[in-house]
């Protein structure tokens, strides 16, 4: 496996009392924040009402994490955040994916002349600072959470690209795939049916470790105000807005900041888990 | 100078009770633990090693040989665990703290490992490694930076790198041979009195491996050194040993001095891998091997290890505990609980095998198949721009194949062997020379239209060398062959037909039908290799190209497969193109065989006749290198020449 | 490496650097054009309403009437000389500004690669030779957390426990002189360091667990070597390859990485001018702050590829590992 998608081995590891109960946790809280992100609006309809009169407040009975200074609730917003949380990083890993393999494949299996000018343009985007980018581009463009979805996918696509053709030119000279290459197939089928399968556990596993990434550059540009427009319940930019309320409701800044963390640690820690697994899965001994 | 003086008293004693052993090794046991489980590895040995004396342990993968070289010096790796005695000097090296054990290693016992490319750091340079070794001897006075390097010049001259440069470079600039030599000359720069020496030539060509156990065996003869040789080749540990352990799934089977084993196995299974290495002096109808593959230490640690693969096998006393080792007649000990019953049988068996069978006489040549001329190929380093240094892997080379000729391609490492058996099948691409297939020119398959590549691919089809890679891990036995079938006949067959031939095709390697079902990694390395095999032949192909088959395998699956191939050859009249550095196994094979050396063709001609009377100097070396089981083997090493 | 090849090597890296700059420069330069409305608007937009001869002058400066091409050439010849015009927002000159604001990023992104380096790399090192026992599990779970929050994220964390409820540093303010930024800035290069600590720790320890599993480590046991020397000059040396590769990667995003520190802390460095200027549309000074640090990105990781040399002799040989 190359080296940027070698496992941490913390599942090999077994963080306290066995792989079971930490990776447990990481699957809850994943797919807890995925149920908000589909459902956020039924469970707290109402995230933007405001309270002028009462204005920033710690937590109480009436509001759990308390309000911000324009009296809004933080747990409403909070649940109603987790869609933009959730929907770009998406949209982000799976974009980022879907390039990637088809151009590492491209470059790693075809070669020539496409390698070539695949691995320049990898080169190039790699020189260059990837959040800095990210932020001139979508600052100068006028902002936008989509326009910052379709920079971070051309901007992460380089790193997928190069994994999977790392993961290609690895298994190519195998003679399982020089096998089929002798049996006369086809080098599309060769790619598809033999070549693929053995990456498949490689690209699952980086869409959960794109994910985490994925997941703070945008949080990043909102809360750097380039992401999502103002008022829009978004971790990133309640982080922005709550910043200056530390003194007095500390939740209004530390809830999402709490849960950007927890959620990127989740993907995190189970992406290293599947790699471990699914690569364990079909190696030979 | 050991600070433990008072140990020296009690070792005097140890030593008069013990005699002459300088290391004394009992019911060593060895177990990892996996998720809180204890699996066995070496399930109990014992052996003795005298000043002087080299003893070897025999034993194919997986039976512990190298963790017991490891245990040895409590080098263990994480997780594994040592029990029992390693009294050495009348001290127990297993029970002894780390700090203590550090100052054994090395200055009385030291070792070298299997693979010389990984053995040194690449980031030192080679004379770095002898002269820090050096400055840990604790005898005479310590010398100056600059005597440590004339020092260092000095040892590496005793393994026979006279270069003093040598010193001065990076092991990654040295080939596989000199690496070893470097290694040997660090592991002994102490003076210890044993040396463990674990496959110490096993990553080595057939040549170099003469040379490298050479000077192994003058050192530990002018040095009076205690020798472990730890190897999977009996030739090489008769070669070498004065007395051989026989190892098998992490026990010992058989002990006795090498010459006595030689002469008449008191075990089934070292009789089954003598009767399964193929002779290099003649060709054998078939090799005696032995059904299955090795068991997993832990699998048979309650009962004899050999049962599940022994043809004189009982239920009782066999399977009803583990036999331990018992001296059978004067200084020959076996575990086998039958060979009072069994010992006729088994001479006779061996008596019988050994007929041989003239090598097939090279009948009014068939129709050509195959017509390779003035082949060259060229490889680049690096590629567009960077592209830098060549080498060229074939320099002229000219073969043919008849119509169900089977015909030998031998060459060590670089020789091109490979490379000319790749062009063969279009996955190389020639520089230039001509490739004649059947009639049709296949020097460029890219350049051929579809029809005439489809015809080559039928025709032609490869065996690869290593079974660990050539199944998709992805896919079942099923898969594989159902593919392969398909691109055969390219129309679609009903699937019941398809179900059918996979099945006549799985028998045909000797594998049952149900596994179909199966992933490469519920299959062994020997049942990967056939269905690779059945993988090919399902295009029906009239030549197969065998790219070093049976190297990655065991001696006992190895004569399986040979078998195999022989069988088939007789069954399908197919033609074979067999490539291996292992002239023994190419002997059993082939009809006729051509040289490779540098990417010439040196010789070629009726595999007796090359063998046994060799014309070309290199050929000559290469017949020379072939471990013999006798103890003039290495002698003869000085008469060899080297080719120029 | 003999002198001649390795002035080779050398200007060929130097001449890449350039050709990479000089395509970075030409997407830069594009910013102009690419923001909404017409460049003159876009630049005049810091005054209103501007005089005819205001429109001249910005015309004239930018080349507008010329072709793109054109354009590009007056400006990239102005750029090297380190002139990027007027700030739209203050009218102040561009480089000057950013004169002003460099010493405290650099100050704060030195400050926390040094202490990554000063913390991860025996932190790793600890993890890999204890490996599966709870020092090396807090380390992983460390590192886990590191990558997993961003820096303005654990900036607020910080500066709510330490500065908030413990008050040992203060919340706000870049300090002055060298102590006193010493202290000002621990919190900022705190919540920095913990990113680039993630990968520093993760390398060190794979680096570092793959040369202890390797033969050359068993064998120098062998030979009866000191555990230290083992563990150092065998596998440190090993393992610090792939790390010197990640810590030139680090250096550079402890560079760029200041922006989001430096807004979370209110700290006046160029990530701090970054952000305003790019909410404020002030292409001049965004062009000038991307070329600048493109330019010390690629200029780190040229400065990596040279320290490999010394440290690994296979690519001073030119020849792979076999």
């Amino acid at each position: 496996m190359s080296e940027a998608a070698a496992p941490l081995g913390l599942a090999e590891e077994r963080i306290g009392s066995g792989p079971g109960l930490l990776i447990g946790l990481c699957w809850g809280i994943v797919i807890g924040v995925m149920v908000l992100a589909a459902f956020g609006e039924w469970i707290a309809p109402n995230p933007s009402a405001q309270d002028l009169a009462t204005g920033v407040a710690g937590p109480s009975a009436a509001h759990w994490l308390g309000t911000d200074d324009l009296g809004r609730d933080v747990l409403a917003r909070l649940i109603v955040g987790a869609r933009t949380a959730v929907l770009g990083p998406v949209l982000i890993t799976l974009g980022s994916a879907l390039i990637g393999t088809l151009l590492g494949l491209l470059a790693g299996y075809v070669g020539g002349l496409s390698d070539s000018v695949i691995l320049r343009w990898a080169d190039l985007m790699f020189a260059l600072p990837g959040q800095l980018v990210a932020i001139v581009v979508v600052g100068v463009l006028g902002g936008g959470y989509f326009l910052a979805v379709a920079i971070l996918i051309v901007l992460s696509s380089p790193y997928d690209t190069r994994l999977i053709r790392a993961a290609t030119l690895e298994q190519r000279p195998r003679a399982y795939i020089e096998a089929a290459r002798v049996l006369g197939l086809p080098g599309r089928r060769v790619a598809m049916a033999h070549l693929l399968p053995n990456l498949v556990p490689l690209i699952i596993a980086s869409v959960f470790l794109g994910f985490a990434y994925a997941l703070l550059a945008l949080a990043a540009l909102s809360f750097l105000g380039l992401g999502v427009g103002a008022g829009t319940p978004d971790w990133g930019r309640m982080l922005a807005e709550g910043r200056t309320l530390l003194f007095k409701n500390p939740a209004a800044a530390l809830a999402p900041g709490a849960m950007l963390i927890l959620t990127a640690a989740s993907m995190n820690l189970v992406g290293d888990w599947l790699a471990e697994r699914l690569s364990d899965r079909g190696r030979a001994r | 100078m050991r600070p433990a003086d008072h140990f020296e008293q009690h070792a005097y004693a140890t030593m008069q009770a013990q005699g002459t052993h300088l290391l004394e090794v009992r019911d060593l046991r060895i177990t990892s633990r996996v998720g809180g489980r204890h699996r066995t590895i070496v399930s109990g040995i014992g052996l003795t090693v005298s000043a002087g004396e080299t003893v070897g342990i025999v034993g194919e993968s997986g039976s512990g040989k190298s963790m017991t070289a490891r245990a040895l010096l409590g080098l263990l790796p994480a997780g594994l665990m040592a029990h029992g005695t390693v009294t050495y000097e009348g001290r127990d090296l297993l029970a002894m703290p780390e700090r203590a054990l550090r100052r054994i290693r090395g200055s009385d016992i030291a070792l070298i490992l299997q693979d010389p490319y990984t053995m040194l750091s690449p980031l030192r340079r080679c004379g770095k490694h002898l002269e820090e070794t050096l400055q840990l001897r604790d005898d005479g006075p310590r010398l100056r930076r600059r005597s440590y390097r004339d020092e260092a010049v000095r040892r590496l001259a005793e393994v026979g790198i006279t270069d003093p440069g040598v010193a001065d470079v990076y092991p990654f600039q040295l080939s596989g041979g000199m690496r070893q030599r470097v290694g040997i000359a660090a592991a002994i720069a102490r003076d210890p009195k044993i040396l463990v020496a674990d496959e110490p030539t096993t990553a080595l060509d057939m040549t170099t491996q003469k040379e490298s156990l050479g000077v192994l065996k003058s050192l530990q003869e002018s040095r009076r050194m205690g020798l472990i040789l730890i190897t999977h080749d009996l030739r090489v540990a008769f070669a070498m040993c004065d007395r051989v352990y026989v190892l098998y799934a992490g026990s010992v089977v058989e002990v006795a001095a090498a010459p006595v084993v030689e002469a008449e196995p008191l075990h089934p299974y070292t009789l089954g891998l003598l009767l399964s290495e193929p002779p290099s002096d003649r060709r054998v109808s078939t090799l005696e091997a032995i059904a299955g593959s090795v068991p997993e230490p832990d699998e048979v640690a309650t009962c004899c290890p050999f049962a599940p693969r022994c043809a004189w096998v009982r239920d009782d006393p066999c399977r009803v505990g583990k036999p331990a080792l018992a001296e059978f007649a004067p200084s020959r000990h076996t575990a086998c609980v039958r060979i009072a019953d069994i010992r006729h049988e088994m001479s006779a068996l061996r008596s019988s095998a050994e007929h041989p069978v003239p090598s097939a006489t090279v009948a009014a040549r068939s129709r050509t198949l195959v017509r390779v001329e003035g082949l060259d190929k060229v490889f680049t380093a690096g590629s567009g721009r960077k592209a830098g240094r060549t080498v060229q892997a074939l320099v002229g080379a000219s073969l043919e194949v008849g119509d169900g000729e089977s015909v030998g391609l031998v060459g060590e490492s670089g020789s091109g062997k490979t490379t000319l058996g790749r062009c063969l099948v279009g996955l190389e691409t020639p520089s230039a020379g001509e490739i004649t297939i059947d009639g049709v020119d296949g020097s460029d398959y890219s350049a051929l239209d579809r029809n005439a590549r489809n015809h080559l691919r039928r025709t032609v089809q490869m065996i690869f060398q290593d079974p660990y890679q050539s199944l998709n891990p992805a896919r079942t036995v099923d898969f594989a062959i159902t593919e392969a079938l398909r691109a055969r006949r390219e129309r679609a067959d009903p699937q019941e037909d398809l179900d059918a031939l996979t099945g006549e095709l799985l028998g045909r390697v000797g594998l049952p039908a149900d596994y179909r079902a199966r992933r490469p990694i519920a299959l062994s390395g020997g049942e990967r290799q056939r269905v690779a095999i059945a993988r090919a032949l399902a295009l029906e192909p009239r030549l197969l190209v065998c790219d070093e088959p049976v190297s990655a395998l065991d001696v006992s699956v190895q004569a399986q497969v040979l078998n195999l191939l022989n069988r088939l050859r007789e069954d399908l009249g197919i033609a074979y193109l067999f490539i291996s550095h292992d002239l023994a196994v190419v002997r059993q094979v082939v009809d006729r065989v051509y040289v490779l050396y540098r990417g010439q063709v040196v010789e070629s001609g009726p595999v007796g006749d090359v063998l046994d009377s060799p014309k070309h100097p290199y050929t000559a070396r290469l017949v020379a290198s072939l471990p013999r089981p006798d103890t003039d083997w290495l002698e003869s090493s000085s008469t060899a020449k080297r080719p120029a | 490496m003999p002198n001649a090849q390795w002035r080779a090597f050398l200007g060929k890296r130097v001449l890449a650097l350039v050709v990479l700059l000089l395509v970075i420069s030409i997407g830069v330069f594009s910013l102009i054009h690419a923001a909404p409305g017409s460049a003159e608007q876009m630049l005049l937009s810091g005054r209103r309403p501007p005089s005819p001869e205001r429109v001249a002058a910005i015309q004239e400066r930018y080349r507008l009437n010329e072709s793109f091409l054109n354009q590009y050439g007056h400006w990239v010849t102005r750029a090297v000389r380190f002139d990027f015009g007027q700030s739209i927002r203050t009218g102040e000159d561009v480089a000057l500004a950013l004169r002003e604001r460099a010493a405290l990023t650099v100050f704060l992104g030195s400050y926390a690669f040094a202490l990554i380096m000063a913390f991860g790399v025996p932190l790793g090192v600890l993890a890999a030779v204890k490996r599966g026992r709870g020092i090396d599990r807090a380390t992983i779970a460390l590192s886990v957390v590191g990558v997993s929050a961003p820096a303005f994220v654990t900036g607020i964390f910080l500066l709510y426990v330490f500065a908030v409820i413990l008050g040992w540093f203060p919340a706000f303010g870049a300090g002055e002189g060298f102590f006193d930024q010493l202290r000002h800035l621990a919190l900022p290069a705190v919540a920095l360091a913990l990113t680039g600590l993630a990968p520093i720790i993760r390398y060190t320890r794979t680096g570092m667990l793959e040369a202890l599993d390797q033969d050359y480590i068993v064998f120098a046991s062998a030979r009866g070597l000191a555990r230290r020397k083992v563990l150092f000059a065998y596998g440190l040396r090993n393992a610090l390859i792939p790390v010197v590769t990640a810590g030139g990667l680090i250096l550079g995003v402890m560079l760029t990485g200041a922006v989001l520190v430096e807004v979370t802390f209110s700290l006046p460095g160029l990530g701090a001018l970054l952000i305003e200027s790019v909410n404020f549309q002030d292409v001049p000074v965004v062009q000038a702050l991307a070329m600048l640090t493109a330019a010390m990105v690629i200029t780190v990781n040229l400065l990596t590829d040279i320290l490999y040399l010394f440290i690994d002799p296979r690519i001073r040989f030119g020849k792979a590992a076999s």
